[in-house]
């Protein structure tokens, strides 16, 4: 389906929305702007009950690329990803890039142009994407310390494909980036897991190069920190699964097994052998990320949160070894005073 | 013996000053000098609240009436007056002032480490241009501010979409002042338009020494009561002075950027909101400003930054860490110091779409 008779879109945004009323004109607008053209934005409501859907169906009616769907029911955060991605694939079946966007971050007019210039320029990218700058809820640069641009063109090794995808790549920022269709539909468009962003880029990485644009054109609006607990919350409606419990480098290694080892479904760029040896790295890298300080945090940070946490812990035995003795003292009390009453005392 | 030396520096003098007064600067004086008399006069016709200049520039206007009736020697060394404008004065660069000099190489330094080696634009020796010497080039605070805008401009994605584009350029300056960074955008993009709009008094700086500048430059004027359509034909000029008060009818077919640097901040609410609304309306795709939200002698605006959110999506690019006169603190590339709250903000917005 082509929106406009000469333009056919060659990318398509795939914008899960819930209740984002206050941010989201600022991100479709941004998207609507890109210099380039060809694209098409398709906007899946999970049923907000704020004005976003209002504000969305203005969209869609002012601006023929864009395209407005609002579920039955809620799917949460992961299934309304998913269901994105498979909507703009019926919709626009021949648009060989696509990419999520989310309701309050900013891309720069240019962000398109950019990063499908670069992925056309290199057949074995699998995904592109731009540097970021933080911005708070206002809006204002948070001027945090941007990270290097990624680029792993060149490294035909897919185990050192996947080392950079977890030293060098913030997932977080990545998994917004611009994605050939066959590649995101073969890696596995945003598991049932925690951590999807990080299992989705890592997947990718392992297919094919990761290419960052060296320029800002991306801002992400920083709203609260990760919180695995806050993801179960957001990521699964009603209870969460078990293995949402487990360690996420846990569950993603199976799944890197699952696919890579038993599917084969990377080969021949991996193979059923190669899938084993690349699941136990995964496990490895990401149990030893999972549990070492990010690299930004300097030593004295460490030590602060450190001391915080024997403090609180010093706390806590504090007040447990309280309640006990008033757990042991009050029947001794209570032994106390039947004595004496026994005895003709008064109590 | 002393009669006769005096009588012949007299001589000398009248000489001199006849000199200037055939000589091109002045000729380019004289020239914007009428122009500018021709907008006053108009002016009074076309006033109004949202035209009438804030009390600060109000003051300033009065500090520098003396350049509407200048002597060739004045025009000769022009931007020694434009400390009216920019607070810069030459004595603050003469070979004495080593701390100041080391301030100005560190910056330069710290500019061109971030990218700016192709932007770098130097003040320019004419009509008594100044500076510290630095690699055979003049350098000082403005022109290390307009380097830093430039180098904003490109980190925000504006300049590799202007240099993408094939036809000519027409860019709007609001608010040019002496005209320093339209020398320089004009230096980098030959192929561009170059439109001021500013109080009449002010043009008379920027015209004279953009003309003398460049002396084959196409300059155009435009007060108020001129046609609709006088900038319908723009891209044929290299620049065009358009009094403030003719805002309604500066309407060029095309507009590519509009941009303001540190007078915003100086004018009413009002009047910042008129000349966005402009900007916009005029389907400008790119709108710069380094300004702070309010000068602190300015009581007549609450913050620039909200207003130019009412038309286009703004978003900040981080430049160096303290504002442009300030000097950067040392060490400042091991850490990335917190700026303070209250400081110039280099921002660029794409128009918000009319729903």
């Amino acid at each position: 389906m082509a929106t406009d008779g000469s333009l056919t879109p060659r990318a398509v945004f795939g914008v899960p929305l819930y209740n984002s009323a206050g941010t989201l004109p600022e991100a479709i607008e941004s998207l609507l702007s890109q210099t380039e053209p060809r694209l098409a934005v398709v906007l899946v409501d999970d049923c907000s009950s704020d004005a976003t859907l209002e504000l969305a169906r203005r969209y869609a009616e002012h601006d023929e690329r864009v395209v407005l769907r609002r579920n039955d029911r809620r799917l949460g955060l992961v299934g309304n990803w998913r269901h994105a991605f498979e909507l703009a694939g019926e919709l626009f079946p021949e648009a060989p890039y696509f990419a999520w966007a989310s309701d309050h971050d900013v891309w720069h007019p240019r962000w398109l142009e950019r990063v499908m210039a670069e992925l056309e320029r290199s057949p074995d990218a699998v995904l592109g994407y731009a540097l970021a700058e933080r911005i708070a809820a206002h809006g204002d640069a948070l001027n945090l310390h941007v990270r290097p641009a990624y680029d792993s063109r060149g490294i035909e090794d897919a185990a050192k494909r996947l080392r950079g995808a977890f030293h060098g790549v913030v997932a977080g920022d990545a998994v917004y980036g611009l994605a050939r269709v066959p590649a995101l539909r073969a890696a596995g468009p945003f598991r049932h897991v925690v951590e999807p962003d990080r299992l989705l880029v890592r997947s990718l990485a392992v297919r094919g190069h990761l290419v960052q644009v060296p320029e800002t054109l991306w801002f992400r609006r920083v709203t609260s920190e990760y919180s695995g607990r806050r993801q179960r919350a957001s990521f699964f409606m009603g209870r969460p699964p078990l293995h949402g419990f487990l360690p996420p480098p846990l569950v993603h290694a199976a799944l890197f097994t699952w696919d890579l080892a038993v599917r084969g479904a990377a080969r021949p760029t991996v193979s059923r052998a190669g899938g084993v040896v690349l699941a136990a790295h995964y496990l490895r890298l990401g149990t030893a990320q999972q549990f070492e300080p990010p690299p930004g945090k300097t030593l004295a940070k460490r030590r602060r949160r450190g001391r915080r946490w024997v403090e609180a812990r010093r706390d806590r035995t504090r007040r447990a070894r309280r309640a006990a003795v008033k757990r042991v003292r009050r029947p001794a009390r209570t032994v106390r005073r039947v004595a004496g009453r026994l005895a003709g005392r008064k109590p | 013996m002393s009669a006769g030396a005096a009588e012949t520096f007299a001589a000398s003098l009248s000489r001199r000053v006849e000199g200037l007064r055939g000589g091109r600067a002045f000729a380019n004086y004289m020239t914007a000098r009428e122009q500018v008399v021709a907008m006053k006069e108009r002016e009074a016709a076309a006033s109004g609240e949202a035209l009438r200049p804030s009390d600060y520039w109000r003051e300033e206007l009065a500090g520098f009436e003396y350049m509407l009736d200048a002597s060739p020697l004045v025009v000769e060394k022009l931007r020694h007056h434009t400390y009216h404008l920019t607070g810069l004065r030459t004595y603050d660069y003469r070979t004495h002032a080593a701390k100041a000099r080391q301030m100005v190489e560190d910056k330069l330094e710290a500019l061109l480490e971030l990218g700016g080696e192709d932007l770098a634009v130097p003040e320019s020796p004419e009509l008594g241009g100044f500076g510290f010497e630095i690699d055979g080039a003049l350098w000082n605070v403005d022109t290390l501010k307009f380097l830093e805008c430039s180098l904003a401009l490109r980190r925000g994605g504006v300049l590799p979409d202007l240099e993408a584009r094939r036809e000519r350029l027409v860019v709007w300056e609001i608010g040019g002042g002496w005209g320093g960074y339209a020398h320089q955008f004009k230096t980098l993009f030959p192929n561009a338009t170059y439109m001021i709009t500013d109080l009449p008094e002010v043009l008379l700086f920027s015209a004279t020494y953009l003309m003398t500048v460049f002396p084959e430059a196409h300059v155009r004027f435009h007060a108020a009561g001129d046609d609709d359509s006088a900038l319908a034909d723009v891209e044929e000029a290299d620049f065009v002075f358009a009094a403030h008060t003719a805002l309604d009818t500066t309407r060029p077919e095309r507009l590519d950027l509009a941009l303001n640097m540190v007078s915003f901040q100086e004018m009413t609410a009002a009047q910042v909101r008129g000349y966005v609304d402009h900007a916009w309306r005029l389907g400008s795709p790119w709108l710069y400003s380094l300004n702070r939200d309010r000068s602190h002698y300015n009581e007549e605006i609450s913050s620039v930054g909200a207003i130019l959110r009412e038309r286009y999506w703004t978003h900040e690019v981080p430049m160096l860490p303290v504002s442009y006169p300030q000097p950067l603190p040392a060490k400042w590339r091991k850490r990335r110091p917190k700026p303070p709250p209250s400081r110039y903000k280099h921002m660029v917005g794409w128009p918000q779409m009319d729903l």
